[in-house]
């Protein structure tokens, strides 16, 4: 039971991890395009390392069910999200950012 | 444990605020979309570990029908800024 | 019943009404009369309705399901290579000069299933330092956060995409 715990423990603190980057990147990128990476990359492992610890931490029952069929949703729908938003931007012709140019 | 589920609620809240600069500041409806998305998806976590603190499962079946709202939304936003209507 | 084609039009909704009510129980986790009544009606209602969206492609039950059990397999390694990717980003956002070169890359594929796209771009998205812009037909138009590294990833090794082919039996 004790490893387990420290298992979850892990798990939470990668996920936590990189929910922070995708945060931080989200504010240090320049440009929009850049900007989804960390919002399609980061956020999706860190959210699906947090929810693996708390099935770790939960154990066998009906809520780490759930909490499985949660993540394999993530795992699908995030980078589609993601995917269509970037989309609209390449439709609207907005032109990415290049090295040397300023950040927008 | 409910110590290390409190701490990381926190510092997910603080994460959605370093996000409301972008949807606040950020250039374009796009940016704001992409961050309003991020933050969204931290709910979806901030959820979970809200149903753990107070041990209400409920909160899970929440967060999944939160997921799918926040996904549908975001792609009926996008079809919308593409086409001019949600046809 | 046969597993040949599509299968007939009562036996994709049999099975569709079959895969939601267990859907319906991993919910709610009741047994009594009430759930389970509730859990049919609601069930027959979404079966009535949009039966016909499910089980679209072309192949037999049996071909599909194997095709299920080896992306399940595939599973681990693109996890493994997600967390790569995302510890190179990580790396590349929190250094303090930033070292990133961004650019579009074309990729040509020869793929045309629907499912096998899905997986192709949002793989793509996840793994190697690339968020997909726009799929025409088997055309990937992909962003890159470090183009010399995703261009020799995807357009010389392209192994995701062998990868994926290998396993929905379709032409790279």
């Amino acid at each position: 039971m004790h490893l387990l715990n420290t298992l979850a423990l892990i798990f939470i603190a990668i996920g936590l991890f990189f929910m922070v980057v995708g945060a931080v990147g989200l504010i240090r990128l320049p440009d929009f395009y850049t900007r989804a990476h960390a919002s399609g990359k980061c956020d999706t492992l860190g959210e699906g390392m947090m929810l693996i610890g708390f099935i770790l931490y939960e154990g066998m029952t009906l809520i780490a069910v759930k909490l499985v069929l949660l993540v394999i949703f993530i795992f699908i729908t995030s980078p589609t999200a993601v995917h269509s938003l970037v989309n609209v931007a390449h439709s609207r012709n907005i032109a990415p950012w290049k090295k040397g140019d300023e950040r927008r | 444990m409910n110590d290390i589920f409190l701490a990381s609620a926190i510092i997910l809240i603080i994460t959605i605020f370093l996000c409301l600069y972008r949807v606040l500041y950020g250039p374009g409806v796009e940016n704001r979309l992409i961050a309003v998305n991020t933050v969204g998806t931290k709910t979806i976590i901030l959820l979970v570990i809200i149903g753990f603190l107070y041990e209400r499962p409920i909160f899970m079946d929440i967060s999944i029908v939160y997921a799918m709202i926040n996904f549908i939304a975001t792609l009926a936003i996008a079809k919308y800024l593409r086409r001019g209507c949600i046809c | 019943m046969s597993l040949k084609g599509n299968g007939s039009p009562v036996a994709r909704r049999i099975a569709l009404f079959g895969i939601l009510m267990i859907f319906w129980y991993t919910l709610s986790g009741f047994l009594d009369p009430f759930h389970l009544g509730a859990g049919v009606l609601c069930c027959a209602i979404v079966t009535l309705i949009s039966g016909d969206l499910i089980f679209r492609s072309k192949r037999s039950l049996f071909e599909s399901a194997r095709i299920f059990i080896r992306f399940v397999l595939y599973i681990p390694q693109l996890l493994l290579e997600i967390l790569y990717a995302n510890i190179d980003v990580a790396y590349r956002i929190l250094h303090p000069a930033m070292p990133i070169d961004p650019g579009l890359i074309t990729i040509e594929t020869g793929f045309t299933g629907d499912v096998l796209r899905t997986a192709f771009a949002n793989s793509m998205t996840l793994t190697p330092g690339t968020v997909t812009v726009d799929v025409s037909g088997g055309t990937f138009t992909v962003h890159a956060l470090v183009l010399e590294t995703s261009q020799k990833e995807l357009l010389e090794t392209r192994d995701i995409q062998n990868h994926l082919g290998k396993i929905f039996d379709e032409a790279t």
